[in-house]
């Protein structure tokens, strides 16, 4: 960990030397000036994460509710290995069929439609477009419903029997008892589950790079392009000649390694608060 | 009764003496004919008994010979897994309990059930016990607050988490978990208590605890008690049923199964020859 920190900090120097802190607050990318800043990306990781995450954590979290708690056991068996199959899935052929299959659909349908019913917000203007912000969070939440929902469903798995049965006995309904048992025995789990999916969908590059629209650009609308901090990295490695690209390149991985490593300590100091909270017994 | 019991008396006026204070007694739960099935399975078969009120019935018996199976059918908890079914009837005062048209919340706020591991819910002692009076009344936070003392006292406990009623369930030990549980079971007044094997995963001082609870709680409630330890039974029982296999083999008054038991089968097992 410290040897990769250190690599990217020397390799990254002379950006560092030249943009100072600035390099985090400037929007300017231009290879030709030899300009950059890392906003428009860092701001593309953050807005294609949430909006995976808007989309991934309740989906996952009723599936793996349904799957644990409703489904009769086959289906149950049936669509868990369906999930985890898709997990297996590399990333570059959600990016493909991002690209080749999702954006058109989401052109001709999905973005049209958003923008007649709710176009008075400046979230969905633009034209339709399909490649885009909406589209790559949307992929991104395809690629890490898989993880969240395996993972969360093992979590509700192991509430004891006993204690369902506890909840059960003093005459509760099934939802009481997943709302007020289920839940909140495995809430530590869950959590741990979505910060999983959330590491994976910031570092996310492939399918980002396909769907997300590569432009440098902060935008207020979703279905306008912009770009990722990883979605830059692999788009634009193999151009960057001048040493100065180079080096800012390498400072963008640099920022990525520390928002994920910051993510982590986060999560970190919160599951512990958690903890103290229910007794450090979870 | 247990009073009347230590004094000595011959056989035959015991008997006579058994006989009418069990003609006094008001019948709680009666069981007819309560078959069940794990799928295929048969495990209980014609199961018939009476259960009387304010009264401590144990129920003995060796490992998977149905013992908690049959209770499991009086608040029908069972039916939480597929293909788990019982047949014949449980009467509950004036009710069938196993037909389809029970309602099984109101079912289940009248039997309260407490496991063999303590099952206290991840959330503070407070929530723990009001979790059951949020789910069955309307109730002021006050009232509220009187009802979860009023259940904690009556559990014994009351003293020992006054000042961490915002603490977790789970950060207490195993025998003050398990009274949380009986906190939470008697905080809806229910009328019958089932007890799985209450006392088999604590401590023998925290056993001794529960025990006292149980012969104070028989004043207000109908208990009944499954244990896999015969002197415990012997102890703080007044009728005991002596389960082989799914067959009740014998049931009757705790002193007379205990002493002079009808069957062999009863005799071996008490006396330790198996099981």
């Amino acid at each position: 960990m410290l040897a990769i920190f250190f690599e990217l900090v020397r390799n990254s120097g002379l950006s560092i030397k030249k943009f100072g802190l600035g390099f985090l607050l400037s929007m300017a990318w231009n290879p030709v000036t030899e300009d950059f800043g890392a906003l428009t990306s860092i701001f593309g990781t953050v807005v294609s994460t949430i909006i995976a995450m808007i989309i991934a954590v309740p989906l996952s979290i009723i599936t793996a509710l349904f799957l644990v708690e409703l489904a009769p056991p086959i289906l149950s068996r049936i669509v868990g290995i369906g999930v985890e199959l898709l997990a297996a899935v590399p990333s570059i052929i959600y990016g493909m069929w991002g690209l080749f299959v999702f954006a058109p659909f989401m052109a001709d349908h999905i973005q049209p439609a958003l923008g007649k019913t709710l176009g008075f917000l400046p979230l969905f203007q633009g034209p339709p477009m399909g490649i885009g912000m909406l589209s790559a969070g949307i992929i991104l939440a395809l690629m890490i419903i898989p993880f969240i929902c395996a993972v969360t469903r093992d979590v509700f798995q192991m509430v004891p029997a006993a204690v369902k049965e506890a909840g059960f006995g003093m005459g509760s309904t099934t939802w009481e008892v997943t709302r007020k048992v289920t839940i909140r025995y495995g809430f530590r789990g869950v959590i741990g589950a979505c910060f999983l999916g959330l590491g994976r969908a910031v570092g996310e590059t492939m399918a980002v790079t396909f769907v997300i629209g590569n432009d440098h650009r902060i935008s207020a609308s979703l279905f306008s392009a912009g770009n990722s901090i990883a979605s830059t990295l692999a788009n634009e490695f193999a151009e960057a000649a001048e040493p100065i690209y180079l080096s800012s390149l390498i400072e963008l991985g640099l920022v990525l390694f520390l928002i994920t490593f910051l993510i982590q300590i986060f999560v970190q100091l919160w599951l512990r608060r958690i903890a103290k909270g229910m007794g450090d017994r979870l | 009764m247990s009073d009347n019991l230590t004094r000595p008396l011959s056989m035959e006026r015991e008997q006579k003496r058994l006989l009418q204070e069990v003609q006094s007694l008001e019948v709680k739960i009666s069981v007819k004919n309560l078959c069940f099935f794990y799928d295929d399975h048969q495990a209980l078969f014609d199961n018939t008994l009476d259960i009387f009120q304010n009264r401590v019935t144990a129920i003995i018996g060796p490992s998977g010979c149905g013992k908690s199976t049959h209770i499991r059918a009086y608040n029908r908890i069972y039916e939480m897994y597929r293909g788990y079914r019982a047949t014949g009837e449980v009467w509950l005062d004036q009710e069938n309990i196993l037909s389809p048209s029970q309602d099984l919340i109101q079912l289940r706020k009248k039997v309260g059930m407490i496991f063999q591991k303590p099952t206290p819910f991840p959330i503070s002692v407070f929530e723990n016990v009001a979790y059951g009076l949020r789910l069955h009344f309307k109730m002021s936070r006050g009232e509220l607050a009187a009802k979860v003392e009023d259940a904690l006292k009556r559990a014994a406990l009351w003293e020992e988490v006054k000042d961490k009623l915002d603490q977790s369930g789970l950060a207490f030990s195993g025998g003050q978990q398990q009274r949380l549980c009986i906190a939470r079971a008697i905080s809806v007044e229910p009328e019958v208590l089932l007890m799985d094997e209450p006392t088999s995963a604590i401590d023998p001082l925290a056993t001794s605890k529960i025990e006292e609870l149980i012969e104070s709680l028989k004043q207000k409630y109908t208990i009944v008690i499954v244990t896999h330890n015969m002197q415990q039974a012997a102890r703080i029982s007044d009728f005991t049923a002596f389960f082989y296999e799914g067959h009740i083999v014998e049931f009757g008054a705790t002193r007379q199964v205990f002493t002079n038991p009808a069957k062999k089968q009863t005799e071996d097992y008490i006396t330790g020859r198996f099981g």
